[in-house]
């Protein structure tokens, strides 16, 4: 071995010399982020296992302002000399931009708000950490589920996931945040197949399933076994179930539906850096531009918060990668926009101090405006009583594709079931559904959200922004909504 | 970057450790990068990254039990951890009835896959060559009577990679790779180009400003155009959407073994237009060459589509002997769940250029990129959707007439795929999502009766 990289204590002073060497060098800003990740990804099929790996990924990023521009290297190699080349690195960066720059005569207090300094150290909840529980005894939910035989059933996969995450922040203001976070999901995918057609059920949720923070309590409170049968019977039910007819229609959406209807349509809408078009190259832009605070763009039932703070939810954290605190931000009120997502420097550009919405994928990638948990507020009733007060209208639930303009406003979902309402019952299943719309207009429709007894945290594992691509989990607490006047199906004309 | 020798040597006395602490057999798999990307926005540097990271993969068997685990600490500790891990693994999971062997040594072809003009490009050299690009958009504005903007990222890669298992295969191989999209934009009309190379010296930030900026320039306003079926030309980076998406639904081992792939019960049958080929090919000089997949495994050539006819599947040596078949070389890096993925995809070319399709068409729509394809609709049927972005126009008697306002599109792959009338004989080439060293290389493909749904 050439390489001598130094254990993680040991490097931790190294990092605090190296804030101090660049407020020598004459940066306005630096912050510093080391993060050790421990996870264990799983794939099961058919009560095998097709993958299991278990991985320790570590480094550190270092972001400098320097007259104005920003700069930001990252490696995982945990050296003295590895640490000075990459706070070398990212002020090379920063003053090749600020020497084009308009901004370069910008000094920071104009550029991003300053935070008082903290000194805080931050344990998640976790009550059974999934990494001291034997490997057979983790893994026996996923084996279990996907070794449950019926011979109509072509596979059933099953995944899981866990990640621990320890995170250090330092910056130039004095700050020193230390977070530990543990996170668990699993899932099941039921494929059933019947000559030329293949129907997919998914539990607890489609897309490798519900992802929270916490420990291996989540796989328990799943009750994944359990539900395998009920999810089998809707798989099977589907390859005999008539198509989902097109057309305009009141639309209940399951609660993991309207988290990802959340998620698409508001919580990327109301990303600030977005707003700015500085997300254009990759992810585009959105409809809800600075000027257009005020607007109403959902009925006045709706209401929709951001809160990192809630525990247990996957998006959660106390301060955000840019040291600034966690707190809860009402984003639409009674229907209305009110505010967006921030960063420092969004922010100061419209005289405001960010809203702690930063985050990065990791210590190799830039620390960029996140949703963290972006929330539906309940009304009141059950599911039941959406559908015993609905006429003629159809059931949609679990996703199965998803896809939405870059401006956040042209959306289509394919779901993964069905259920036609008549007359406050429904009367049997439909396949492959799909709704579309514009984003405004269709939550404008919305005329009844369930209440606390429905809602819920439900978790995605890898939302993608940035470029590089930053894959990050968001959380989403939701119900089950109705819709009126939604575009069903698919018309060839 | 490390070398050959250091990595190699670094990897034997891993597996020998491997084999010293129970493995019976064991497999090392280095990957070393230096990344680094310039992201710009309405005609200003607005983020730049440099990352340098190092991973070490251990897979070891144990009889047929299989553990994986992976590091990117070097340190001696961690790396003997990590190793372990492995093992410990390996002990606690079921013998697998079908695994019992990694794969065997191979000679590769040799193949230049390293220019030392993209490594040495560093982010101020990106910054100078985007300033050029900012000044360029100046007169053009004045032209234009409006201000035209520039965004986008410019990136570059250095990447080794080193494999190295106890049955005697030894790879080592380095890389790099350049890419730079645009997108200008005025208050009429957006433009889009892009270029992914080997070698960064071969980017023509020139060329690819006047292809995004001559989609900017109409002085017209989109018009809003009816849903409905159109004769459509979807240029290379609107064809390289789908086509991420079908090997992503059809041509990897996994979706054919869970029998969501549209290509199972349909091997022999066709299933596109005879026009159409798709292959795969790692040694094919005129792409972005790879000798070898992410186990060691030697590529060669998989036709997966021939003449529209379903013919091959990307294997891995595990999932091929799931299956009972030969691995064709397509193993990705242990960690992703979803491979196996072909990843150096080739369209076969056709004869018209992109100006002599569009003479062909009497009313239709040229597409030049998709944004946010979803291929999970109906995958047995290839079924997508998307929407249009960056320079949709509109054709009539042969000529492009004005841009219209952006379309959502809903099809049947297979069935759009069918109706192929013409092929380009340039070709571009694209970045995979799976793999940082491979590159799909597609034509622009003009294509009647594709549905938009709104």
């Amino acid at each position: 071995m050439t390489l001598s990289p130094l254990p993680k204590h040991t490097f931790i002073p190294i990092l605090q010399h190296t804030i101090s060497y660049l407020k020598k060098k004459g940066v306005e800003y630096a912050d510093i982020r080391l993060e050790e990740c421990i996870s264990e990804g799983v794939m099961a099929r058919d009560g095998e296992i097709d993958r299991l790996w278990d991985n320790l990924d570590t480094g550190f990023g270092i972001r400098v302002l320097y007259k104005g521009a920003w700069g930001f290297a990252a490696s995982s190699l945990l050296t003295e000399t590895e640490a000075r080349e990459i706070a070398d690195e990212a002020l090379l960066q920063a003053k090749a931009v600020a020497e084009i720059s308009h901004k370069s005569q910008a000094t920071s207090h104009k550029l991003i708000h300053r935070n008082h300094p903290v000194r805080v150290k931050y344990k998640a909840p976790c009550q059974i950490d999934p990494f001291i529980i034997p490997l057979e005894e983790r893994l026996s939910p996923i084996l279990k589920a996907t070794s449950i035989r019926n011979k109509k059933i072509h596979t059933i996969e099953g995944f899981l996931d866990f990640h621990k995450t320890h995170k250090i922040f330092l910056n130039t203001e004095g700050s020193f945040i230390e977070q530990e976070i543990f996170s668990s999901g699993a899932g099941i995918k039921v494929i059933a197949m019947n000559g030329k057609d293949v129907q997919i059920r998914s539990f607890p949720d489609s897309h490798n399933g519900i992802f929270r923070q916490g420990g291996y309590e989540r796989i328990i409170e799943m009750d994944i076994v359990q539900n395998v049968p009920r999810i089998i019977d809707e798989a099977l039910m589907l390859l005999k179930a008539d198509e989902c007819p097109a057309g305009e229609k009141t639309v209940i959406l399951g609660g993991s539906q309207v988290a990802l209807q959340i998620h698409e349509s508001i919580g990327h809408a109301v990303e600030l850096d977005r707003a700015m078009g500085m997300e254009i190259s990759l992810a585009g832009g959105t409809f809800l531009t600075p000027d257009k605070l005020g607007m109403r763009v959902g009925s006045d039932i709706v209401n929709i918060y951001a809160d990192p703070a809630i525990e247990g939810a996957i998006g959660s954290y106390l301060y955000d990668d840019e040291g600034t605190k966690a707190k809860r931000v009402e984003i639409i009120k009674n229907g209305r926009f009110i505010n967006f997502l921030t960063s420092k420097e969004t922010a100061k550009s419209f005289g405001k101090k960010s809203n702690g919405s930063v985050r990065a994928n990791g210590w190799s990638n830039i620390p960029i405006i996140r949703m963290s948990n972006i929330n539906l507020e309940p009304q009141e009733g059950r599911l039941n009583d959406l559908i015993a007060d609905t006429k003629d209208g159809i059931l949609l639930e679990t996703n199965k594709s998803w896809s939405i303009d870059t401006l956040r406003l042209n959306f289509q979902f394919g779901m993964e079931i069905g259920w036609e309402i008549k007359n406050g019952r429904i009367t049997r299943p439909l396949k492959n559904p799909l709704y579309s719309g514009i984003t405004p207009e269709f939550w404008k429709t919305c005329n009844a959200i369930c209440g606390k007894e429905e809602w819920q945290m439900y978790g995605l594992d890898s939302c993608g922004k940035g470029e590089p691509v930053q894959s990050i989990s968001v959380g989403h607490g939701a119900t089950p909504a109705k819709f009126r006047k939604v575009k069903v199906g698919v018309i060839k004309c | 970057m490390l070398g050959r020798d250091r990595i190699v040597e670094l990897l034997k006395n891993l597996t020998r450790e491997a084999r010293k602490n129970g493995a019976g057999q064991a497999e090392a798999l280095y990957i070393g990068s230096h990344s680094s990307t310039a992201r710009f926005a309405n005609s200003a540097v607005m983020q730049n990254v440099r990352e340098s990271d190092r991973t070490v993969y251990f897979r070891v068997l144990l009889d047929k039990q299989v553990g994986m685990a992976s590091t990117n600490s070097l340190h001696r500790d961690d790396l003997r951890r990590c190793l372990n891990k492995a093992i410990a693994i390996a002990k606690q999971t079921r013998p697998l009835k079908f695994f019992d062997c990694l794969p065997e040594p191979y000679k590769y072809t040799e193949i230049k896959t390293h220019y030392s003009e993209t490594a040495n490009f560093t982010i101020p050299d990106k910054i100078k060559t985007l300033k050029d690009i900012f000044r360029k958009l100046v007169p053009a504005s004045l032209k234009q009577g409006a201000k035209i903007k520039v965004g986008g990222a410019f990136s570059t890669l250095e990447a080794e990679i080193g494999i190295v298992n106890s049955n005697g295969l030894t790879a080592y191989q380095p890389f790099t790779s350049a890419h730079i999209s645009l997108i200008t934009s005025s208050v009429f009309a957006s433009g889009f180009a892009s270029q992914f190379e080997r070698n960064a010296k071969n980017i023509d930030t020139e060329k690819l400003l006047s292809v995004a900026m001559e989609k900017t320039i109409l002085k017209q306003k989109a018009r809003k155009l009816k849903p409905g079926q159109y004769t459509v030309i979807l240029e290379p980076a609107a064809v390289n959407e789908i086509l991420e998406w079908l090997i992503y639904i059809g041509f990897g081992a996994g979706a054919f073994i869970d029998g969501t792939s549209f290509m199972r019960g349909n091997m022999g049958k066709r299933i596109m237009d005879k026009k159409i080929t798709i292959y795969d090919d790692g040694n094919d000089p005129s792409g972005f060459p790879v000798p070898f997949d992410f186990e060691g495994v030697k590529k060669l050539g998989l036709d997966i589509v021939k003449n529209g006819v379903a013919n091959g599947i990307a294997y891995d040596t595990f999932l091929a002997k799931k299956c009972g078949k030969k691995t064709t070389g397509h193993a990705l890096i242990p960690e992703d769940i979803e491979g196996a993925f072909p990843s150096n995809v080739f369209i076969k070319e056709g004869n018209y250029t992109v100006e002599e399709m569009v003479s062909l068409v009497e009313r239709g729509i040229l597409v030049t990129r998709f944004h946010y394809v979803n291929g999970l609709l109906d995958t047995r049927a290839a079924s997508m959707t998307g929407m249009t972005r960056d320079g949709t126009f509109y054709i009539e008697d042969g000529k492009i007439k004005y841009p219209v306002e952006d379309m959502r599109f809903t099809e049947s792959i297979l069935e759009a795929f069918s109706r192929v009338e013409a092929i380009s004989s340039e070709r571009q080439a694209f970045p995979v999502p799976w793999s940082d060293i491979g590159a799909n290389i597609v034509p622009a493909l003009l294509i009647r009766g594709f549905n938009f749904s709104d």
